[in-house]
């Protein structure tokens, strides 16, 4: 079942202590956010990511740089389609 | 890049290339004006003698779409001569003969040149009383907008190859040969604005065209659009062909309603070989002109949409 | 590259003319019940199609760029049951039932075991079938009341049709009687019906 459907952009972090961080962070600064398991389409191990809207890219980028916490991948999510397209890589894409 | 050569300035040329049109269109004297078109491909079907008929019929369709008559058409062929067997060129210009006699013209010559790649359609020479010529830049707001044949024949053509959606593939090249003779003789007892048919840039691109030629704004109802049977699945399975994407590419100003799936959309950019006519006539016409289509054999004819206001060309999707 | 030299490539589509990717991908599909495939295009034309093919067929789809390359990565899932697959005892409603009794899942760490209780709760959400019942006793009635970290995965269940129920002698206990923010309040008797006459029943 398609579910947080507008909720288009995953983020993706190394650890599950890159995504308490994170989503401490963010929650503070009042950004609406999902935690949820890394979807199989993305990676079979059990890991955590975060959801947010396209809406919020720029502040919740903002944030982790200013934090200065790692992640992965930043994806476009389509969850009725179950598609993610991938968006940047974490040290290769600095515009996002 | 016609655009690019020096513009002719004879007053008896009656259409030329500003309009992007089907023909030109060239006056004689009073009661006559010559229609003149080619086009050629390559072939879309295995089957050479269908591919005849596909091609032909096709190269007649832009002399249908300006409300002429064709009287003479000469061949044009690119054929493989060290690679395919001289029968097979024989059963593409059986093919095309038997679609320009179904069509009451003739076949005066041709000519053929030595390629890779086969390749067959035809010049066509028609005829028109001057004023009845149809262009397709005189759609008015108001106007009902008729197509007669059914869309899908891009995708069905890359499902053929993709070995799937057989049935689908065949209705494709039956529609694809089929000419619109029958839709133009009953268009021309009608006081029809504009007419144009539905080509390679897809049903999209040559309603832009209609629109921007007559600078008018277009909306078109997705489901009354009539389609292929298999189209719409087979464009689901991402059986599209690159030209859509291009067409889509290509166009700035259409619109879509969120729920016209994606599919649809596709359909909507396919481009088309031998597509139907596209019609545009007074609202009040519409149903008798569609009641008369029909009765003729042209039974997949439907309004798709209307011609809303004057403007820049700009098509919204419903 | 240095990146995906691990990754195997089921369909590499690269230099193909459509509708060949669309046409590989199909039989690398077709081959396997489920799992991942990987194809490789390098155009958008094929990466468009690709993706429409394998979302018609209900799999998921991951894509990466890596210069003009696109990595697609289709998921294929088990094909979903069309009736109740386990067998129901005679005295069963039929009904799927959890037990949570806990506000974290898993011993160990806590903050782990927030974790996992939100993940938890966001695949319970997520995923068919939905539990019909869901009761909540001891530390478990944190995760029903205001300022629960899964009270919107929560309110979701309840409005698609799934029962929420917190034990009253609970939410007395921490003083949270007043401050419940979905479901219904019950009772030990309530329950123990429903542990019982579950057809199938999980404690977490």
């Amino acid at each position: 079942m398609a579910i947080y459907q507008d909720y288009d952009r995953l983020v993706s972090l190394p650890s599950v202590h890159h995504a308490i961080g994170a989503e401490k962070v963010l929650i503070a600064a009042g950004i609406k956010i999902v935690a949820m398991p890394t979807p199989r389409e993305i990676d079979i191990s059990c890991g955590q990511c975060l959801l947010f809207k396209a809406n919020d890219q720029a502040v919740v980028m903002e944030i982790l740089r200013k934090h200065q916490i790692k992640w992965s991948k930043l994806f476009y999510r389509d969850a009725a389609k179950r598609l993610y397209e991938e968006l940047a890589s974490f040290g290769e894409d600095t515009d996002v | 890049m016609l655009c690019q050569l020096p513009k002719p300035t004879d007053p008896n040329l009656l259409v030329g290339i500003e309009t992007a049109d089907d023909a030109g269109v060239y006056k004689l004297d009073d009661n006559i004006a010559l229609i003149q078109t080619v086009d050629f491909f390559t072939p879309i079907v295995d089957n050479p003698y269908l591919f005849g008929q596909i091609a032909a019929a096709n190269s007649l369709s832009d002399v249908y779409a300006m409300g002429a008559k064709p009287l003479t058409v000469m061949n044009i062929v690119a054929f493989p001569n060290s690679k395919l067997d001289g029968q097979v060129l024989l059963k593409i210009l059986e093919g095309g003969c038997a679609k320009v006699m179904e069509a009451g013209a003739v076949v005066v010559g041709g000519h053929t040149v030595d390629d890779d790649e086969p390749k067959y359609g035809l010049s066509v020479t028609g005829i028109c009383h001057p004023d009845k010529v149809l262009t397709n830049a005189n759609a008015k707001p108001g106007d009902a907008l008729i197509l007669t044949k059914p869309i899908g024949t891009g995708v069905l053509a890359t499902a053929a190859r993709a070995d799937m959606f057989p049935d689908g593939s065949a209705a494709a090249a039956q529609s694809m040969a089929k000419l619109n003779r029958k839709a133009a003789e009953v268009m021309a007892c009608f006081p029809v604005n504009a007419c144009t048919d539905v080509t390679g840039f897809g049903l999209l691109g040559h309603i832009y065209e209609m629109a921007s030629g007559s600078k008018v704004n277009i909306k078109i109802a997705a489901n009354a659009v009539p389609l292929l049977p298999e189209a719409a699945e087979a464009a689901k399975m991402g059986l599209v062909p690159a030209g859509a994407y291009a067409n889509r590419g290509y166009l700035s100003t259409v619109e879509f309603a969120q729920a016209v799936p994606e599919n649809i959309r596709d359909l909507c950019y396919d481009p088309q070989t031998s597509g139907g006519l596209l019609i545009s006539i007074p609202a009040d016409r519409a149903a008798s002109l569609l009641d008369v289509l029909h009765k003729a054999g042209v039974i997949e004819a439907a309004v798709i949409g209307e011609i809303t206001t004057h403007g820049k060309g700009e098509i919204y999707v419903y | 590259m240095e990146r995906v030299r691990y990754m195997s490539i089921d369909v590499d589509a690269r230099g193909l003319a459509c509708p060949q990717p669309v046409i590989g991908v199909k039989k690398a599909l077709d081959s396997i019940a489920e799992g991942t495939i990987t194809a490789i295009v390098d155009n958008s034309v094929a990466k468009e199609n690709v993706i429409k093919f394998a979302t018609a067929n209900n799999c998921g789809v991951s894509v990466s760029q890596q210069g003009d390359h696109y990595y697609i990565k289709i998921t294929k899932g088990k094909a979903v049951p069309t009736e109740q697959t386990f067998k129901q005892p005679q005295t069963s409603n039929g009904k799927l039932v959890y037990l949570i009794s806990q506000d974290t899942l898993g011993h160990g760490s806590a903050e782990l075991g927030g974790v996992l209780m939100k993940s938890f709760m966001f695949t319970l959400l997520e995923r068919d079938p939905r539990p019909d019942v869901i009761m909540f006793i001891n530390a478990g009635v944190k995760l029903t009341v205001e300022g629960s970290p899964v009270l919107e995965h929560l309110s979701q269940l309840s409005s698609h049709g799934t029962q929420v129920l917190s034990c009253g002698t609970c939410l007395d206990f921490y003083g949270l009687k007043d401050k419940l923010a979905v479901g219904s309040v019950t009772n030990m008797f309530t329950i123990v019906d429903e542990l019982s006459s579950a057809a199938k029943a999980v404690t977490l």
